[in-house]
């Protein structure tokens, strides 16, 4: 997969919140973005999630280009935002629903997620029940359940104990493994620079090449 | 391959208004038991004996036109706006609700948002017919243990003083579920729409504000006037609220309502603070 960013400008009431970014990202590979609060990184996953239209610019995947040829990546997986499930049902249950969508994966896939993200399947408490933490992971099981090859993370690490960062880390690198393309924001630079192939420095709607490289 | 998506997503919507929404349903069956025991109670009352249609008469027969004078006073019919505030209520919460709180989750699963809104709109139609069949399957078991008849003995509803002898089934279905079910799609609809737009609760108050004044002005344009059974031309004689034009009206509010919804979608950031 090729996912081409080109001259992409969004601007939201007057304000410009992503200005005239140019990005290629590859499969196989992991994109950090890296910014202060408000800087553009969320508005640039949102964009590529279809969840925003831009104002200028084209945003394609090998070719095909979005709101053209297709609303929705195909194969996305996507945490932004503090992720928010059916109070009332369980972990699985929740994504039980939601893989009903698609139907793509059956209850075993879903119970898999669960576990690689260190959440109990059969935990009959309600997701209302559910520190930040544990939210978080259903969050994460949520985007990796489908087997994504673009896969888009905001934030995964809020939240989480060590454990817990240790365990979506390992996930991201595993899911890297897989051949799927890894786009992460982080406040935390050190993690970053462990995980990312590239880093791009966000400043006021502006990307800029970080590290290229750096493993 | 579309059609399987389609039919998937209207499912999934219908599994999750049902799963966030079961203690809203719970009250409409209780309003529903509420709204048939205070109805047959007051028909055994002062009539004597009691039928279907006399009951359903009692909250979907709504107010006679209201008439501005010094020594008039305007008053909702209570019953009727209960009934109908509950299921703008009940209906017009979840789909903005499932977009922004589940932060597009179910929309980048979908292949296109018109799926996502057509499905929508769908299951907001599964929910208004399956609220009117509770009410009508309430009504008929307490008819049942009342012992009533359908038609009233004489043909004449007799709290109401109309006349629905001589009506056939058809016209009568139309008249007392078929046309309020229709003003209660085409007022969904609309709501479901603007809470995309401007929020849930606004829309909701909309819909009361739209609601208070098909009962203080009996004009077409507000078609709330539809589903008050004394405002139907075949009971208050004014031939501009006739089952036909209110049908059609319904159908245009409804395709109007969705058109642009769509349109407007289409072009719609979806942010945390919409």
């Amino acid at each position: 997969m090729i996912l081409k960013i080109e001259n992409v400008t969004k601007i939201i009431q007057g304000a410009t919140v992503l200005n005239q970014v140019s990005l290629c990202m590859e499969s196989g590979n992991i994109y950090g973005l890296f910014g202060r609060n408000g800087s553009g990184k969320t508005m640039l996953m949102r964009a590529v999630c279809g969840l925003i239209r831009i104002t200028e610019g084209k945003i394609t995947i090998d070719g095909a280009q979005q709101w053209k040829d297709f609303s929705y990546p195909d194969g996305l997986g996507m945490l932004i935002e503090t992720p928010v499930f059916l109070p009332d049902y369980t972990g699985y249950e929740n994504l039980r629903l939601l893989s009903c969508i698609k139907k793509e994966i059956k209850g075993e896939d879903i119970r898999k997620s669960l576990i690689r993200v260190g959440l109990e399947p059969n935990d009959k408490r309600n997701t209302r029940k559910y520190s930040l933490g544990m939210r978080q992971r259903l969050g994460i099981a949520c985007a990796i359940m489908e087997n994504p090859r673009l896969l888009v993370l905001d934030e995964p690490f809020n939240g989480l104990d060590a454990d817990g960062c240790e365990q979506v880390k390992h996930i991201i690198l595993e899911e890297k493994q897989k051949g799927a393309l890894i786009i992460l924001a982080c406040h935390n630079r050190e993690e970053l620079e462990n995980l990312s192939d590239t880093i791009y420095k966000v400043e006021q709607g502006r990307f800029s090449t970080f590290t290229d490289g750096q493993k | 391959m579309k059609y399987r998506n389609m039919i998937r997503l209207i499912l999934y919507d219908i599994r999750y208004f049902f799963r966030q929404n079961r203690w809203k349903w719970l009250f409409a069956f209780m309003i529903h038991v509420f709204l048939c025991i205070r109805t047959f109670h007051s028909i055994l009352f002062y009539a004597g004996s009691s039928d279907l249609l006399s009951a359903l008469w009692q909250t979907m027969g709504g107010a006679r036109e209201y008439l501005l004078s010094s020594d008039s006073s305007f008053q909702l019919p209570a019953y009727w706006f209960l009934f109908h505030i509950y299921l703008f209520f009940l209906i017009g919460f979840y789909p903005a609700g499932e977009l922004y709180s589940g932060n597009g989750q179910a929309l980048v699963r979908t292949r296109t948002r018109a799926m996502w809104l057509i499905s929508k709109c769908i299951s907001v139609v599964v929910n208004i017919v399956l609220y009117y069949g509770c009410f009508l399957l309430t009504m008929l078991i307490g008819n049942l243990v009342c012992g009533g008849t359908v038609i009233p003995r004489g043909g004449i509803i007799g709290l109401a003083g109309i006349r629905v002898a001589g009506k056939s089934v058809t016209e009568l279905l139309t008249a007392f579920i078929f046309l309020p079910v229709c003003v209660s799609t085409a007022l969904g609809v609309m709501q479901v729409v603007l809470s995309l737009f401007v929020g849930p609760v606004l829309s909701f108050m909309l819909n009361i504000a739209y609601m208070t004044a098909s009962v203080f002005w009996m004009k077409p344009f507000f078609i709330g006037n539809y589903s008050m059974l004394y405002r139907q031309s075949w009971v208050s004689g004014n031939t501009n609220l006739s089952v036909t034009g209110g049908i059609l009206r319904c159908l245009v509010l409804a395709s109007l309502s969705f058109a642009v919804g769509m349109l407007l979608f289409q072009k719609k950031d979806i942010l945390p603070e919409s």
